[in-house]
């Protein structure tokens, strides 16, 4: 048992250790990171062609999850006028407008949001556990299995199919870590500070590349294409919204049934209506996100049009569902 | 070259970036796209994209504006380089260019410019259009321009020009039916009698839009609706001649695409040489 605690690496010097371990570390993470960018190789699949009718809250599920979807959705029903947003009030509130529409002409989704809002609503609940998000999952697990088909959002059979390398490297990681811990305290050196924080550093840093990106390379380069085609768009379907005009609640001329403004907040994230007459729509749920997230949401704070630019979306190491998403508003980055 | 064998395109529209995200949205109704193959030369990385983009969707055709087939100096190798290399990647049906000159003593003239139709400059674009067809494998088409004088050199008819052309080139016709239109107003012919003297069996593509008035003339601006009297050559040109393609083309005073929409509807409409009538002037 003595060669346990007395052989070259229980008894090795402690910064020479720490060096020693610091290398071990790297490599081990450095393979990690090989074997994970292994497990995507949807570049190279032929890029799906963008389809004439489009859906605009599908491609909002692609770049941000349900979460997307839910911004999406009640933007939509603010545009055509059957919700507005009282930003006077605090904290702000959606509500239903007193001159309902025939709801008929609401797609699904639309119709089961307006009924989840009942008369009223804050922001926050939105994205709360008994949320619209959780209502809207039942949509989220539909585009789910059908982008994961396209191959264009990573499954959770790829992801629980890089767990056996994960896993050899959070175990290196602890148990060398571990180990010399042990011997060092059985030979009577207690000044271990180091060698704790150079292994929990160590394993957050594995954790971190070990997450497997939500959308896939395939799936990044089919939002590319998106943003490239409907680019133009983002501009064009303001027009009439602009601060300076009189506002304009009902949409304006669509084509091939899709609402030009509609499809640039799915494309492009709800950060394009700055500076149009719903930019309070903008605030709203900008704070509305924030709580949600200091009170301990899944929900990620990706930004709606952050994933062109290589998402950093990621879903949790094997829970919390669609956790990405959310939305900044179109900042550039995360709230 | 055998023109028959080239695959029929349908209608389609000069690609603008401006209609760039309406011609997604409504691809079933668009059969092909034109580029503007100068757009694409030395192109920045995003116009790289959009180019791989619309060959991903859609059937493309590149027609290029400097080639000038009528410079007595020749052809601009480096020009007619890069032309090659973004045909042999769009790898169109065919392509095209004007029967003009842009450039003259290496300088660009920055206009489609007429040459007088003499022996003289048929010589010259056999000559260039041989250089052009050595480098390109690639059918070559090539289009008729307005013109705002008659040349007192002329030596023949525009349409006696081009069948020439044609003939010793062996190359297809682009007919640009607006620029027929303009050019029979301007100068008082008919454009009926121009179709009987040209070799409609080598028309391969169409180019439609309206024409803009500007005092006494027509001009070809790219900025108006199709009027009803150039619907009429179309339509008769369709009757006459086995079309694989015709293009709208719209670079001005862009209209909501609806317009557009309808615009290749028409065409649509007369391509099939459906019994419609004639168009009365609006």
């Amino acid at each position: 048992m003595e060669i346990l605690i007395d052989n070259p690496l229980a008894t090795m010097y402690g910064p020479y250790f720490l060096i020693f371990f610091g290398f071990v570390i790297f490599f081990a993470i450095i393979i990690l990171a090989l074997v994970k960018t292994q497990f995507d190789k949807t570049n190279n699949l032929p890029i799906p062609a963008i389809p004439p009718n489009i859906d605009p809250y599908e491609i909002a599920y692609l770049r941000g999850g349900t979460n997307e979807v839910a911004r999406s959705v009640v933007f939509s029903l603010l545009q055509k006028g059957f919700i507005e947003i009282d930003n006077i009030a605090t904290p702000a509130v959606v509500k239903k407008t007193f001159n309902q529409q025939d709801t008929r002409n609401l797609n699904p989704i639309e119709q089961l949001t307006l009924g989840w809002l009942g008369y009223s609503r804050e922001p926050k609940e939105f994205f709360g556990k008994t949320g619209l998000v959780e209502q809207l999952n039942v949509y989220g697990n539909s585009y789910q299995g059908r982008l994961e088909q396209q191959q264009m959002l990573t499954s959770e059979e790829d992801r629980t199919a890089l767990n056996p390398v994960k896993w050899t490297v959070y175990l290196l990681i602890l148990g060398l870590g571990g180990y010399k811990t042990l011997a060092a305290i059985a030979h009577g050196n207690y000044n271990i500070i180091f060698l704790v924080i150079l292994t929990v550093a160590g394993l957050l840093i594995a954790r971190t590349v070990a997450k497997m990106p939500r959308i896939t390379k395939l799936g990044k380069i089919y939002l590319e294409r998106l943003q490239t085609a409907f680019d133009n768009l983002k501009y064009t379907s303001q027009a009439n919204y602009i601060q300076s005009f009189r506002a304009n609640n009902a949409p304006q001329t669509t084509f091939a049934g899709v609402d030009p403004l509609l499809l640039s907040v799915g494309v492009f994230g709800s950060g394009i209506l700055a500076g149009t007459v719903f930019s309070g729509y903008n605030d709203a749920f900008k704070k509305a996100q924030q709580q949600s997230a200091a009170g301990g949401s899944s929900c990620g704070s990706g930004c709606g049009s952050c994933s062109a630019g290589g998402s950093s979306c990621s879903s949790g190491d094997g829970g919390g569902g669609s956790s990405c998403g959310g939305g900044c508003g179109g900042c550039g980055g995360g709230d | 070259m055998n023109l028959e064998k080239l695959a029929k395109l349908g209608i389609g529209i000069g690609f603008r970036e401006r209609f760039r995200a309406d011609i997604f949205l409504n691809q079933d109704l668009i059969d092909f796209l034109e580029i503007t193959t100068d757009h694409y030369l030395d192109a920045n990385p995003q116009k790289k994209d959009e180019l791989k983009l619309l060959k991903a969707h859609f059937p493309l055709i590149s027609h290029s504006l400097e080639l000038s087939l009528g410079s007595a100096e020749g052809i601009d190798e480096e020009y007619l380089e890069k032309v090659a290399e973004l045909v042999e990647f769009v790898n169109p049906q065919w392509f095209s260019d004007h029967i003009c000159f842009t450039k003259s003593g290496g300088v660009k003239i920055g206009h489609l410019a007429p040459v007088p139709y003499t022996k003289e400059a048929i010589k010259v674009f056999v000559r260039n259009i041989s250089k052009v067809k050595q480098r390109v494998k690639t059918p070559l088409i090539l289009e008729n321009i307005t013109y705002l004088v008659n040349f007192p050199s002329s030596e023949m008819s525009e349409a006696a020009f081009i069948k020439t052309i044609l003939d010793e080139t062996d190359c297809g016709l682009l007919l640009d039916v607006t620029n027929l239109y303009i050019n029979s107003r301007n100068f008082g012919f008919d454009w009926r009698k121009f179709l009987d003297e040209i070799p409609l069996e080598r028309v391969v593509q169409l180019h439609f839009v309206g024409s803009h008035k500007h005092g006494k003339r027509l001009i070809d601006a790219h900025a108006n609706k199709t009027e009803a009297e150039i619907w009429n050559v179309f339509a008769e040109v369709a009757k006459r001649c086995d079309i694989k393609g015709a293009i709208l083309e719209r670079d001005e005073n862009f209209p909501p695409f609806t317009e557009i929409l309808e615009e290749i509807k028409t065409a649509h409409c007369l391509m099939k040489n459906a019994n419609i009538g004639e168009f009365s002037a609006v």
